[in-house]
């Protein structure tokens, strides 16, 4: 799940703690989509790069390649570099999960409303995580009826067991800025 | 000349949009003035005359405020309180906010289906019989009209709030004595004063008006470009619902407060304050503001069911529209419909205790409603999320003073709510 990744604590190369992981970025085109980009919000700096700022910033959020990843431990993910000679990069054209696909609206070819993204599952293959599928209903919060019907026939389409309330990342069309479009049509 | 010419048409422009426009505002604020405004303000009256009036004054600034933050995020995000509460923090708190949403909702709509039973009553029609033609008749002309029909009627309903200003000059109120009570603020320490002025603000300012009115400002499609106009019609819209409360206060604090012999009764509903007018103002009087406490409990009998199925439907993303079919969108509809019957049959219910989900919902309102602001004042500031359009330094400055002093209040009400002051 996504939830158990973010916030992880984020060390440099020199183990000082740089800050948490606040987001990933995921390439959608990918099959299955894989974690391109670490978005690592810093509670404050006085770099940014070899920049050397007027004054430090507070509360700021970067985001660098995956190749900046060192490990990804139990307790923290490691950076291949010391703070703050990492590689930024821009987050334009990025679909970002927490701010781009979590408790947004679901919705059919059509625009019709299904659901809200109640979770985004992952998957973890060493240091390199995947995207699932996007959770609809909780245990404790489950999904009506009809949005259970269509996520088992998704499910059936692209050849998924286990986890019954997950939509496959095949069924998604497009992140718009307003909703996540998923085809439902055979 | 063409200047003056290019002048006025750009001004029957302005106007034409502004109608277009208007809606969102003013519906939201007449539905707030429901059976418990109407209690609230007409006990207000009956026992303190026109000495609480500067509370309404102020309650008008806090709501102002509160609602000009509404019309920036619903014409700037383009998304409702809902929508953006989810998005924005997460599905445990967004269920939570929900969960007493749709009690308090439930609760505050059974108190409008018993301010109808009253005012039946008032006119000796019985209610039993009555009542589930009106809950039907709510939920048909929601049901089956579309959103601009339903609005158009609303807005004419809204109309019939001039009942209450009607009523107050009939029972003779001394002009001058409530010019100087408006710009006077009387204060006191007495206990039963103090809770009733803080249940002028908690009925004037209630949590569902903030989910309703953005939902409404998105439905309509109004952006950033049109925030002038929805802030106009917020204006209008608080000013007739500040001006209303006033004279329900005005209007009995004249015939009971002020005419101790003969209206010497101790009103503790407005079905009370009703038909104790009759002797002292004449039947009319009593008649019209019987007639107002009506349509004003409809018009929320109305909205408060419709308004929870939008908000919940929003922030869980189901499909909610009235132009959908039952199989499109059905917690829309469930949520609607159960709403209606549940508080019709519980009035309907002999000796239901309405007085104690009254309470409670009053409560649960007192304690959403700052967590709820607090919520906007977070989404407010949010550079991301409102842009150029974030709440200014000194805005912030104002609403957190305000967002305090609706904890501080909030807290007052619920205390006195548990450890009664006699």
């Amino acid at each position: 799940m996504l939830s158990s990744v973010l916030r992880k604590e984020v060390r440099d190369a020199e183990g000082r703690e740089v800050g948490h992981l606040e987001d990933l970025a995921f390439d959608l085109s990918s099959r299955p989509p894989v974690a391109t980009h670490l978005a690592v919000h810093l509670e404050w700096t006085d770099r940014i790069g070899e920049l050397l700022l007027p004054r430090p910033v507070e509360d700021i959020v970067l985001l660098l390649p995956w190749s900046e990843l060192e490990s990804m431990e139990e307790e923290a993910l490691y950076l291949k570099h010391a703070h703050p000679n990492f590689e930024v990069v821009s987050c334009e054209g990025k679909t970002l999960v927490r701010r781009d696909m979590l408790n947004k609206q679901i919705v059919d070819e059509e625009g019709n409303r299904l659901h809200r993204v109640d979770e985004v599952i992952i998957k973890r293959e060493g240091i390199l995580i995947f995207l699932e599928g996007l959770q609809v209903g909780m245990e404790w919060f489950p999904a009506g009826k009809r949005v259970q019907k269509l996520v088992s026939r998704l499910r059936k389409r692209y050849r998924r067991t286990g986890e019954v309330n997950v939509i496959p990342y095949e069924a998604i069309l497009r992140v718009d800025e307003e909703s996540i479009v998923i085809g439902v049509r055979s | 000349m063409s200047g003056r010419g290019g002048r006025r048409r750009l001004g029957r422009r302005e106007i034409l949009l502004f109608l277009a426009v208007l809606g969102p505002g003013i519906i939201v604020n007449m539905v707030d003035t429901d059976a418990g405004g109407i209690a609230t303000y007409s006990v207000s009256g009956a026992r303190y005359g026109y000495n609480l009036l500067w509370v309404l004054t102020v309650t008008g600034v806090f709501l102002a405020l509160i609602q000009e933050m509404i019309v920036r995020l619903g014409t700037v995000t383009g998304k409702g309180l809902a929508a953006l509460i989810r998005e924005r923090f997460s599905l445990r708190v967004t269920a939570l906010v929900m969960l007493a949403l749709l009690f308090t909702n439930f609760a505050n709509t059974v108190s409008n289906f018993a301010g109808l039973a009253a005012s039946l009553q008032l006119f000796h029609l019985p209610y039993l019989v009555f009542m589930p033609f009106l809950a039907f008749a709510v939920w048909w002309l929601v049901v089956k009209g579309t959103y601009q029909r339903v609005e158009k009627v609303f807005l004419v309903i809204s109309l019939v709030y001039i009942a209450y200003f009607i009523s107050a000059f009939m029972a003779g109120p001394d002009w001058s004595e409530v010019g100087k009570a408006l710009v006077t603020p009387k204060f006191s320490m007495e206990t039963p004063y103090l809770v009733l002025a803080v249940t002028n603000i908690g009925t004037t300012i209630a949590p569902w008006m903030l989910f309703y009115q953005q939902s409404s400002i998105v439905d309509k499609g109004l952006d950033a470009e049109k925030m002038g106009y929805e802030r106009a019609d917020t204006l209008v819209g608080v000013f007739f619902a500040v001006v209303v409360g006033m004279f329900i206060i005005i209007c009995c604090a004249a015939a009971f407060y002020y005419k101790p012999g003969v209206g010497a009764i101790n009103i503790t509903t407005a079905e009370e304050a009703a038909a104790g007018l009759a002797p002292i103002a004449g039947k009319y009087a009593s008649y019209l503001f019987g007639f107002g406490l009506f349509a004003a409990s409809l018009f929320a009998a109305s909205i408060l069911p419709l308004t929870t199925a939008y908000t919940v439907c929003e922030a869980f993303g189901w499909e909610a529209a009235l132009d959908r079919p039952y199989r499109e969108a059905p917690q829309f509809y469930l949520t609607y419909t159960l709403f209606i019957v549940g508080s019709a049959l519980l009035v309907m219910i002999p000796h239901a205790n309405l007085v104690f989900i009254m309470v409670v919902s009053q409560t649960l309102n007192g304690v959403l409603l700052p967590v709820i602001v607090t919520y906007m004042m977070i989404l407010a500031n949010d550079r991301e999320l409102m842009g150029e359009y974030a709440n200014t330094r000194r805005f912030n400055a104002v609403m957190w003073m305000v967002v305090a002093v609706l904890y501080v209040i909030n807290l007052a009400m619920i205390i006195s709510t548990f450890i009664p002051s006699g």
